[in-house]
């Protein structure tokens, strides 16, 4: 098809439909200039978390209800954090909120630190244990998830089995102390998800954590 | 001779499209696994996976990269395996890219992007496991989530 318009076009018109085809593919690709527009909310237990927006001219972050960023166009992005109307989110964002499917499970998150390359808890830490498994017992979770993380100094395979060792340690412990065993998944993510972002063999207390997170049947 | 090689042409040619086409379709059928399920659809909603467009009911299951589509009165919400929420308004098109939820194999990934419209999310267990592996894309934007509630809208300038 290509070929024989092209035969039969003028050189200059051949131009013409051969920048047409280029326009009508970019505008296929997505060249179009968009606008992209996130309000932060509080959810249903009105607990307000934070997020970032990366846009070509930087990381914006949120961590206010009710507060907006905003990215505009491809190459030159304006970005603006703002406060918003209560209305303005019903007005553009109603039938989205009408949609939502209702929320079943709670979900908690409880952060316990470790000592310098090894799988025992600080003493500050240790004294948040007993108050953790009475809560673990009362709850009643539906599942339990006990994560192991540490901090970048180290290779990623040694740190990646030391965060293991962490989590384990952990679930063998609070199995111990009476909750069910087939509830609770292990999993170990090494150095790659920092609480704080230092660089490569930093030490970093802060870093070198279990986090348990709960998920709990909504009354 | 003559007849052969007009044969392996002819097969070659015909081939060309056919694998083409394979190529294209399994895209969409190499991972079977469901990642999400659709709780509530209103008005004309259209799922899209490879080639094929299909009419969207409430209870369907959805996988990794499938597209859903919402008419000028449509809407429709979706539950993720992880329990993440994610509802979408009139006039939107949204793509499931990654879903991994492997807690025992320590693998998480969250990577949906909004197209057009208007949606409302609120986190799973991905975002509270592993933060930095939950990402909501827009042609404009990536966005980062740490375990929170919110709304987006994407439109043309």
């Amino acid at each position: 098809m290509l070929v024989f318009v092209s035969t039969l076009a003028s050189r200059r018109w051949n131009r013409c439909f051969l920048g047409g085809i280029v326009l009508g593919l970019a505008v296929l690709w997505g060249c179009t200039p968009t606008r992209s527009y996130v309000v932060l909310l509080p959810d249903t237990d009105g607990k307000v978390g934070t997020l970032h927006m990366k846009t070509d001219s930087g990381v914006y972050r949120v961590d206010k209800p009710y507060h907006s960023v905003q990215s505009e166009g491809h190459n030159k992005s304006a970005v603006h954090v703002r406060s918003v109307e209560k209305q303005q989110i019903e007005a553009l964002f109603g039938k989205a909120l009408d949609a939502e499917p209702d929320q079943q499970f709670r979900f908690e998150v409880f952060t316990l630190h470790c000592t310098k390359d090894s799988d025992e808890l600080t003493p500050a830490s240790q004294k948040q244990l007993p108050a953790l498994i009475t809560q673990l017992k009362v709850s009643h979770p539906v599942e339990i998830y006990v994560v192991g993380h540490t901090d970048r100094v180290g290779t990623e395979h040694y740190n990646a089995l030391l965060s293991g060792k962490r989590a384990s340690s952990l679930k063998q412990f609070i199995v111990s102390q009476g909750v069910k065993s087939k509830v609770i998944a292990v999993s170990n993510l090494g150095e790659s998800k920092p609480l704080v972002d230092t660089k490569d063999e930093v030490e970093e207390p802060l870093n070198r954590r279990v986090e348990i997170i709960t998920k709990t049947l909504k009354k | 001779m003559l007849q052969s090689r007009f044969a392996k042409t002819t097969a070659s040619i015909f081939m060309i499209p056919i694998t083409a086409f394979f190529l294209v379709h399994s895209i969409c059928w190499a991972d079977d696994r469901y990642v999400a399920e659709v709780t509530g659809v209103t008005g004309t909603v259209s799922l899209r996976c490879g080639f094929s467009t299909s009419a969207l009911e409430s209870g369907a299951r959805l996988k990794s990269r499938d597209t859903l589509e919402t008419g000028p009165d449509g809407s429709v919400g979706i539950i993720f395996n992880d329990h993440t929420t994610l509802s979408l308004g009139p006039d939107s098109k949204f793509t499931i890219q990654e879903f991994i939820f492997e807690p025992s194999q320590s693998k998480f990934s969250f990577i949906v992007k909004l197209l057009r419209g208007t949606a409302a999310y609120v986190s799973g267990l991905i975002a509270k496991i592993s933060p930095e592996s939950a990402k909501f894309i827009t042609p404009s934007a990536s966005i980062g989530i740490r375990g929170t509630k919110f709304v987006i809208h994407v439109e043309e300038i």
